[in-house]
């Protein structure tokens, strides 16, 4: 879900920025130095919300720019295990699924994680749920709910979800 | 940088939409200007951004007001949840609420389901 995070942090305005009006050039710097950035273990940084306190600015040695400590709130998207979420798949593997959202495709359902009884295909290179009555495809470009399971962040973020209980999989089952 | 608060409070998916949609008119950067266009293309095909039936940022109020009135007791992050994905079906339900066949009755649910076709729009199905 997307959520607030308040921030402290020093902001340079280089020489460049100088003829904006500051709160201008305050924001675009923030949003130039954040945003489509992920912050380790809270989320994809979306855009800056609003721009709460900013100091005189200060000055240092040799350098033209000028630095300004801010405290600002950003629009971070941060899921959290359990929530539902919807997306494309984007790929299938033998492994599972790979789940894109426009603006995140960093998700992926190992196939332990599927509903029951779902087998992959190679000739399809699809993966299909057969229940007792139906055989049900998960194949590239179906829009996809699922639940989170993980959060991970390592060199990025992503996301290891789950498709298993009723609900879930393609939008257009329920 | 240090982070002094936060991840809070939540945000719908549609006050998100309409803060990035004010952003973009002054947007300056690549970085900035991909995510809103992303997001954007994104919230285009969940309820919030639909567009034949975008969610309106008033009834967010309105439907907290009428579940309070149904007596109904969610989580926030679950009315949260429930305004992002505008179930149509008790199954999508099941999945925004935790442990909802102990805590609502099967009327009180499809109660639920009654107001989010009022206030909340749909989730476009492709091909429809």
């Amino acid at each position: 879900m997307f959520t607030l995070v308040k921030i402290a942090d020093t902001i340079e305005l280089d020489p460049s920025t100088f003829g904006l009006p500051h709160q201008q050039a305050l924001h675009q710097e923030i949003n130039k130095k954040y945003a489509n950035r992920v912050l380790t273990d809270v989320g994809l940084c979306i855009a800056l919300y609003d721009l709460q306190t900013a100091s005189d600015g200060l000055l240092r040695p040799g350098d033209g720019s000028i630095y300004i400590k801010c405290e600002f709130r950003l629009i971070v998207f941060a899921p959290f295990p359990g929530e539902t979420l919807v997306g494309w798949i984007s790929s299938c593997t033998e492994e599972g699924l790979n789940v894109r959202m426009e603006f995140f495709d960093n998700v992926f359902i190992p196939k332990a994680m599927l509903f029951e009884g779902t087998q992959f295909i190679v000739q399809e290179q699809a993966w299909v749920w057969k229940n007792d009555e139906y055989s049900l495809y998960l194949d590239i470009n179906e829009k996809i709910r699922f639940r989170v399971e993980e959060v991970v962040f390592d060199k990025s973020m992503r996301i290891v979800a789950s498709a298993q209980i009723d609900g879930m999989g393609l939008i257009s089952w329920w | 940088m240090r982070i002094l608060e936060g991840p809070q409070p939540l945000l719908t998916n549609v006050e998100v939409l309409e803060h990035i949609t004010e952003v973009k008119r002054t947007a300056a950067s690549e970085n900035l200007q991909t995510i809103i266009v992303e997001l954007q293309a994104y919230l285009r095909e969940r309820p919030a951004g639909n567009v034949g039936n975008p969610q309106k940022i008033e009834n967010i109020a309105k439907f907290v007001a009428a579940i309070k009135q149904e007596n109904l007791e969610f989580e926030k992050a679950e009315i949260l949840e429930i305004f992002n994905s505008a179930p149509s079906s008790l199954a999508v339900l099941f999945c925004l609420i935790e442990e909802a066949d102990m805590r609502f009755t099967e009327d009180q649910l499809n109660k639920v389901l009654d107001l989010s076709a009022e206030y909340l729009g749909a989730e476009p199905v492709p091909g429809e």
